[in-house]
């Protein structure tokens, strides 16, 4: 029976209590029951900062137990966006840890009277003092909670001076690269005076049939190693797919003001990371496909800087989205940004801005306190990192106001602020040309969620009878028509909602483009095998439905914002000036209509609202129920 | 006839611990890495992982430190197992052990593999090759007329 802990750090109370079968089945674990403690937990109307609002750390149903899948979720409202809902989910080796330990999810309620940590270990919650670590980046934390617990082989998810200064995109840390990055966990956690929660477990878990685990198990991995995309992504990681996004003009340049970036071919590509800075290869928890990378830089103004990382979305945000070319600015600021925890989307997006503001003159050196910020500056892009997180200077005050920002450059700067649901948008993402992602990602809870939005298999143009098969509906193959689109994109946020709920990493699924990955089928094995349930592709199809209308009945409940938060940001309505896909934009019109499609498949109003007896339907209309 | 025992490259063990994960589900009927009779040192800043596995000594330190004669060397496969029922876990072959390699429980019980009846699930299911289970004389070094040949090589 899996556990979850409501701890108190006002009262440093902490009550367990078993999660009733009947609500493990209907939401699984990670995201689904984070969901549903955070809608039921939550009072209605909370200030994020304030110390009513929960913090919540989920694995997923499955984490430990299978292949890939590592991951934890941490759910709470939103620090960033505009109180909305606020999730965000990582890898590493913490969620099975905390499984080892005892519990599956944490309920993290009230305020520290001082800098704390949680110390978990084999059914037992310590609060110790974080004291002597508070002021310290995340790096120094990982040897200073193991000096002081005088343990080696403990995990630990924590918060960087990001997170203590109140930084409204402040991310939670496990490892040295692994974040749960978006929405600002890591504010609420340092609201809260918590600086990290460290645990280790050595009690075992036990499936229900061992025998067929294994052999789950075994059958899994041969899947997940024998796919056209195992041997590049255990490479290369995500950094592979920039060339291919770069070289398809689909990637922000400059803060979206282009869409390819001439300047990045032969420098910027995952070949010279791999032989100029890698040093290591390291993996999560059960997981064959190995995607981090240890680097070091040799040469130049950053020699011997070092880290872990960097993904995709750090190479696109600190390379044509701010105009940068050079894999050594790449690597400072990530190991920079990782130390202090922050998010890299939001960081590099907000970076991206401003310096469009600074081509346009809307910005000048008197507003930025002496620092020049032409595209691709080094120092300004460093400078401004160290003051988003010590809250400091023209960084500090976006760092404390996040879109919010805007006001004190007045309006014609608002034009080239691309926000969704107040969360600024990914900069590297520029997806105008591929509607069904556009949509998804559009109308995500979070708002601007690539992870819950990109449907990947649109980019390779397969046969329409391949996808059907998959989606069970025709869909077209192009991937600029909208034919069957708004289905991939319901499809879509369920199956992703379905794998954060179980734990899966997405890119053993066949969310990143490979179809023999993992999907629904494999998922209902290891449930059964774990659980002993008959669980079918259908019944997860709809508890991932379930989860959603939840999440949308939470933004309805905290913001109201529903149909005009689901609307991507402003430049995509624009043409991209460049070939590839030189003209390609959304068009308005069209993109209403579907969005009222979407609604109907939904079973939702056209004003975005989930209706009566679609909530009966999903078992929700007694929500909130408190079973937990 | 030959015999076979374990082979580390640390260089290549990604910390992903399936290694720990079969060996526990194998072994306990469990999924509890802190049972499995393969441990991983993990040196995080380092990015060092360090899977430590006994390496089947022809002369093993582990048994000499014995004094209850619970461990015992098959001279024809040279397989170094521990009898259960002599074993009192008191843990000196633990201490013996050069390499790290026999693991004490959370409730202090001393595990030590039994590298599978000869074939061993946790090399089956390395997915870089870290850890190997090959002839005993080749080495890591091999002798030379096979200098050439990595036995490490993925297929």
């Amino acid at each position: 029976m899996e556990r979850v802990a409501i701890i108190d750090l006002t009262t440093q109370q902490v009550e367990c209590r078993e999660i009733p079968e009947s609500v493990l089945r209907m939401y699984l674990g990670g995201e689904g029951i984070n969901t549903y403690l955070l809608y039921n937990h939550l009072p209605a109307g909370t200030d994020p900062l304030g110390p009513e609002n929960v913090l919540i750390f989920g694995a997923g149903l499955l984490s430990g137990y299978d292949v890939s899948s590592s991951r934890f979720e941490v759910t709470s409202k939103s620090a960033e966006g505009e109180g909305g809902f606020g999730t965000s989910n990582s890898g590493g080796h913490w969620a099975a840890e905390l499984k080892l330990a005892g519990f599956q999810h944490l309920v993290i309620k009230g305020k520290a009277a001082r800098p704390t940590y949680l110390w978990i270990h084999d059914g037992e919650i310590e609060f110790r003092d974080a004291s002597f670590m508070w002021g310290r980046d995340t790096y120094e934390c990982e040897e200073l909670v193991r000096d002081d617990l005088g343990e080696r082989n403990v995990q630990i998810a924590k918060i960087g001076q990001a997170g203590e200064n109140l930084v409204r995109f402040a991310n939670i840390m496990h490892g040295l690269k692994r974040a749960a990055g978006r929405t600002g966990m890591g504010c609420i956690m340092g609201s809260k005076r918590l600086k990290a929660i460290a645990v280790r477990g050595t009690q075992g878990l036990k499936p229900h049939d061992p025998a067929r685990l294994l052999e789950t198990y075994r059958n899994h991995y041969r899947q997940i190693t024998s796919t056209k995309i195992y041997p590049v992504i255990s490479r290369y990681g995500t950094l592979t797919i920039f060339s291919v996004q770069n070289q398809s003009g689909m990637i922000s340049v400059k803060n979206n003001q282009y869409n390819y970036f001439e300047e990045a071919e032969g420098r910027l590509d995952d070949e010279i990371f791999e032989e100029q800075y890698k040093t290591k290869t390291l993996a999560c928890y059960g997981c064959p496909l190995r995607c981090s990378h240890r680097y070091r830089i040799n040469a130049g103004p950053y020699a011997g800087t070092w880290g872990e990382g960097p993904e995709f979305y750090m190479m696109a945000g600190f390379g044509p989205a701010i105009g940068n070319a050079d894999w050594d600015l790449v690597l400072a600021a990530n190991t920079l940004i990782n130390r202090y925890g922050l998010d890299v989307g939001s960081v590099s997006s907000y970076t991206a801005w401003l310096m469009e503001l600074w081509q346009r003159g809307i910005v000048t050196e008197k507003d930025t306190g002496g620092l020049k910020l032409d595209w691709g500056n080094k120092e300004s892009v460093l400078a401004l990192i160290h003051q988003m997180a010590n809250n400091e200077g023209l960084g500090g005050m976006i760092g404390q106001r996040a879109s919010r920002a805007v006001e004190e450059f007045g309006e014609e700067a608002g034009r080239y602020l691309y926000t969704q649901r107040g969360m600024i948008h990914e900069s590297p993402e520029n997806t105008r040309a591929s509607r069904a992602t556009s949509l998804a990602a559009a109308t995500t809870n979070r708002g601007s969620d690539h992870l819950k939005g990109r449907c990947a298999l649109e980019f390779f143009a397969m046969p329409e009878e391949v996808l059907k098969k998959i989606y069970g509906r025709p869909i077209a193959s192009d991937f600029r028509s909208w034919q069957g689109k708004p289905w991939m994109a319901v499809w879509t946020q369920h199956f992703t909602t379905v794998a954060d709920s179980l734990g899966y990493c997405k890119f053993a699924t066949i969310y990143p483009g490979s179809t023999h990955n993992l999907g629904y089928q494999q998922f209902c094995e290891t449930i059964n095998a774990v659980t002993g349930w008959d669980t079918t592709p259908e019944e997860l199809m709809e508890t991932g439905e379930r989860i959603w209308n939840l999440e949308r009945l939470f933004v309805q409940r905290e913001t109201g914002l529903l149909r005009k938060g689901d609307i991507p940001p402003s430049i995509y309505f624009q043409p991209q000036p460049l070939e590839p896909l030189k003209g390609e934009k959304l068009d308005r019109a069209e993109y209403e209509k579907a969005l009222d499609e979407y609604y109907e498949i939904r079973g939702w109003t056209k004003e975005g609202a989930p209706k009566p007896e679609t909530l009966a339907r999903l078992k929700l209309d007694g929500e909130p129920s408190h079973l937990i | 006839m030959t015999q076979k025992t374990f082979f580390i490259r640390a260089e290549a063990c990604t910390g992903c611990e399936i290694c720990r994960l079969t060996c526990s589900l194998v072994k306990e009927k469990a999924v509890n890495p802190s049972r499995a009779r393969i441990a991983v040192e993990r040196l995080v800043m380092d990015g060092l992982m360090l899977p430590h596995v006994c390496l089947n000594c022809k002369n093993p330190p582990c048994r000499a430190a014995c004094r209850r004669h619970a461990i015992v060397k098959d001279e024809a496969t040279g397989w170094v197992t521990i009898n259960r029922e002599r074993c009192n876990n008191c843990a000196l072959c633990v201490a013996a052990c050069p390499y790290a390699a026999i693991v004490t429980a959370a409730d202090g019980e001393v595990l030590l593999c039994d590298v599978c009846g000869g074939s061993p699930a946790c090399v089956e299911m390395c997915p870089t090759g870290a850890i190997r289970f090959a002839e005993r004389d080749k080495g890591v070094a091999g002798p030379t007329d096979t200098a050439a040949v990595d036995i490490f090589k993925t297929e």
